[in-house]
């Protein structure tokens, strides 16, 4: 073994051990946001949210290429719509209680979707569920997402 | 410098044990700082693993003989080209390669997840530093890389010169991304099992993971195919040979997963067999892993000697233990949100196609195991040869095939019957006009035809959706054609690139109905300017030069080749001998069309001139690659993110929602 090669390994082992170390020596602990019950609900809400939303395109599209009649999807269309009425109630219900860093962060993207303005009330769907909706519309009729940026 | 790789790979080996260690210390008593350090202990470990990898790219290139790997897989008249391959032309230096995909694929997962699944990642970040112990471990104390002779030898062996072809150069790190990348989804798994956080998340965060691997694992497979059928020169590209069954089998159940996955993200469905079919997959590219390096597939007895066997066996057994035992305490928290609405669903025609691919999965494991378990039972060795394979796969192929056609036909949920018979009735049509049509033009091979028509049924099929499709888009947001077009592909990129995907799959149907039901194969010999017919072909033999180059000396025909009395091509079969390797190759002379490829062997030569020729007329093999195209094209359609979608579903929940949806 060279010196060169022993200086290069003695490197490699300091640098390992700064590298790795660091964080358990930094000063002011790691401060990380603990996972509450009450996050873990929203997340778990806005999830099967998202998923009956999926279902519900996914239903409308069947139904408009032919694969689901009419009354079928008349009748898992009001299934999915009591369904999903239930879970935004829940959800209105859990996020008053939100923590102050959720709330503060909801304002931030709400202030950067105001910026993506003109794209949201030029769409001719709901953004968040599909549903084809009227002209200019303020809150999608299905899932209540509001279509106008916030002021 | 061969010191600071053998070097760095221990302090790899070091690191990944801390990993494992703090990070689970970490989870145990809370402490954030504890798990942020084994995360960063997994980016060291890429790090240095680069260190050996580059150390001994370095050493091939500088054609360092004193290092037994470079004198045994290089030489000094090798172009740079191959000298690159061969860094993964060895056992050692491929585990090294494959070692290295892994670190960096596990680096990649930790900072995609510095923020977000903090409850999975004390756990995914050891399942993944397992795996590279696996493998860190084997190069440290059973097939080190960077071994020194006593003495350097003045050249080295070379790379084997059937590893010296373009395909070869690329599609052992192709598989290899393909096989390690499973190892982010089973990390993510055993992170959802252990933490108990078993909703979707986890398998959002995943998708593209998975997509990933496969997409890999499907282009080395066919590279593979393509490899063996210009260089081996038997005139196929599948043999069913276990070194192509390893490959093939965690492609299986990936397939399977990529299927059943859906089911889960809508349906809350299926969540034990999901989590089964990651488990198994990874479980598989292991095995594959092992099978292909320990030996075990030329005999029981080279798997007693080979060192190798023992670490792999080992490391499945704990590994597939704690997976499964995690699996069942986690049983009660795993049951379904839902229950199949309809058997007339999509939801059940996906069941389906997760039997047929598991079956097939079981068939190949078999086949591939029978010859070594009979030699461990019977001491008597039975091989498994192809016509088993074809008998059980066949019909089952077919019958996914099928399945890949009616499943779009089928709604979500709950399927109406008489609209699934009136969207049945078109493509079956068209399928049976084709078969009227084929059988017209003379072709009477049974499952030819069944292969056919159900390629024309599926095909049909696929049509039907994006003319639908087009055209609902079309009434519900206006424009022309090609925007209702566009809008509905950009909308779920999934959907239609799956379908893309599933025509590139008709199309390798095609290509193996075709080449497997119609195949010529003539063996003639032929003296100088002597002529002869295969199929279509009329073949003249005119030269036989011999020429000496600095790696081999090589012998090849010139023989002419024409079609009803026109001249077609001028190929040049050629026979080589490797100085260096002491070993003769076949170069095969191939003119490819999209109809058939004519493919000639030259088998032999005389002192008189006279040439043995093996000659294979391979109709619609080039469907088989422009299948593999079309399937990449459409996997890379269902990969790309979905523009916009992300931010805005996560408006009205949480940040991190909309962060982990944007991943997804």
């Amino acid at each position: 073994m060279n010196t060169a090669d022993i200086v290069v390994i003695v490197i490699m082992a300091i640098g390992l051990v700064v590298w790795v170390g660091e964080p358990l020596v930094r000063r002011g602990r790691l401060r990380e946001a603990a996972v509450d019950a009450q996050g873990d609900a929203i997340e778990r809400l806005t999830l099967q949210k998202e998923t009956l939303y999926t279902a519900i395109r996914d239903l409308d599209f069947d139904h408009q290429t032919g694969k689901v009649d009419a009354e079928a999807h008349a009748e898992l269309r009001r299934q999915m719509e009591t369904e999903a009425a239930d879970i935004l109630r829940q959800l209105d219900l859990a996020e008053p209680l939100a923590d102050l860093d959720l709330v503060a962060e909801q304002e931030i993207l709400a202030y950067r979707q105001k910026e993506d303005a003109a794209v949201l009330t030029s769409d001719d769907t709901c953004s968040a569920c599909g549903t084809a909706l009227a002209a200019d519309p303020t809150y999608c009729p299905i899932c209540g997402q509001s279509l106008k940026p916030a002021v | 410098m061969n010191d600071v790789g053998g070097a760095a790979l221990q302090f790899a080996f070091v690191a990944a044990l801390y990993a494992i260690v703090a990070a689970l210390i970490g989870v145990r008593t809370g402490r954030q700082e504890m798990i942020r350090s084994a995360e960063r202990a997994t980016f060291g470990v890429f790090a240095l693993v680069s260190v050996a990898m580059f150390t001994l790219l370095f050493a091939i290139l500088t054609h360092d003989f004193r290092v037994q790997y470079v004198a045994s897989v290089s030489n000094l008249s090798m172009p740079f080209f191959y000298l690159i391959a061969s860094l993964w032309g060895g056992q050692e230096g491929s585990m090294l390669l494959w070692l290295w995909v892994l670190t960096l694929y596990g680096a990649i997962a930790v900072a995609q997840n510095l923020h977000r699944n903090r409850e999975l990642m004390p756990y995914v970040v050891p399942t993944l530093m397992a795996t590279s112990i696996l493998f860190l471990a084997i190069l440290i104390f059973a097939e080190n890389p960077f071994h020194q002779l006593p003495q350097a030898p003045l050249d080295g062996q070379g790379l084997n010169p059937l590893l010296q072809n373009p395909l070869m150069v690329i599609h052992p790190p192709n598989l290899y991304l393909g096989f390690v990348g499973f190892a982010v989804p089973f990390s993510f798994a055993i992170g959802a099992l252990a933490s108990g956080r078993l909703d979707s998340q986890w398998i959002r965060s995943i998708r593209r993971w998975t997509l990933i691997p496969w997409l890999f694992l499907t282009v080395g497979i066919l590279l593979g195919g393509q490899w063996a059928y210009v260089e081996l020169g038997w005139g196929g590209y599948w043999a069913w040979d276990p070194v192509e069954n390893a490959s093939l089998l965690p492609w299986l159940t990936a397939t399977a997963f990529l299927h059943s996955v859906m089911i889960q993200e809508k349906k809350g469905m299926l969540k034990v067999w999901n989590m089964s079919l990651v488990i198994l997959t990874y479980g598989l590219s292991i095995f594959g892993t092992f099978l292909t390096r320990s030996g075990v597939i030329s005999s029981v007895h080279a798997f007693a000697e080979s060192s190798l066997g023992g670490y792999f066996l080992i490391y499945l057994a704990i590994a597939l233990t704690i997976a499964v035992a995690l699996l069942v305490w986690r049983l009660p928290q795993l049951r379904s949100d839902h229950r199949l609405e309809s058997v007339l669903s999509r939801e059940s025609s996906f069941l389906f196609n997760n039997l047929f691919f598991v079956g097939i999965m079981f068939s190949v494991l078999w086949g591939t195991m029978f010859p070594i378990i009979s030699e461990a039972v019977r001491g008597v060795k039975i091989s498994v040869a192809a016509p088993f394979f074809n008998q059980v796969n066949v019909p089952l192929g077919l019958a996914l095939l099928l399945l890949s056609g009616v499943c779009p036909l089928i709604a979500w949920r709950k399927g109406s019957v008489r609209n699934f018979q009136r969207n049945f009735l078109n493509p079956l049509v068209v399928s049976l006009l084709g078969v009227a049509v084929l059988y017209g033009s003379g072709i009477r091979h049974v499952v030819a035809l069944i292969s056919l028509s159900i390629c024309l049924f599926t095909f049909s099929t696929i049509v039907l959706e994006f003319y639908r499709g087009t055209r609902a888009r079309r009434a519900s947001m206006g424009g022309t054609t090609w925007q209702a077009f566009l809008s509905l592909m950009t909308r779920n990129r999934r959907r239609y690139g799956g379908y893309i995907i599933h025509f590139g799959v008709v199309l390798i149907f095609v290509g193996i109905t075709g080449s497997s039901a119609y195949q010529i194969e003539r063996d003639i010999v032929l003296d100088p300017m002597e002529q002869t017919t295969v199929g279509d072909f009329t073949l003249r033999y005119e030269t036989l030069q011999s020429a000496l180059q600095p790696t081999h000396e090589s012998v090849q025909a010139k023989v002419e080749v024409s079609r009803n009395g026109r001249r077609v091509t001028t190929l040049f079969p050629e026979r080589r001998f490797y100085f260096a390797q002491n070993q003769p190759t076949t170069e095969v002379a191939l003119r490819t069309s999209l109809f058939e490829d004519l493919y000639i062997i030259l088998a032999g030569f005389e002192p008189s001139g006279t040439a043995t020729f093996k000659v294979f007329v391979n109709p619609l093999v080039m469907w088989l690659w422009l299948g593999g195209l079309v399937m990449i094209f459409g996997t890379l359609i269902a990969i790309w993110p979905e523009r916009g979608q992300p931010a805005r579903i996560g408006a009205r929940g949480t940040p991190a929602v909309g962060a982990a949806a944007e991943q997804g």
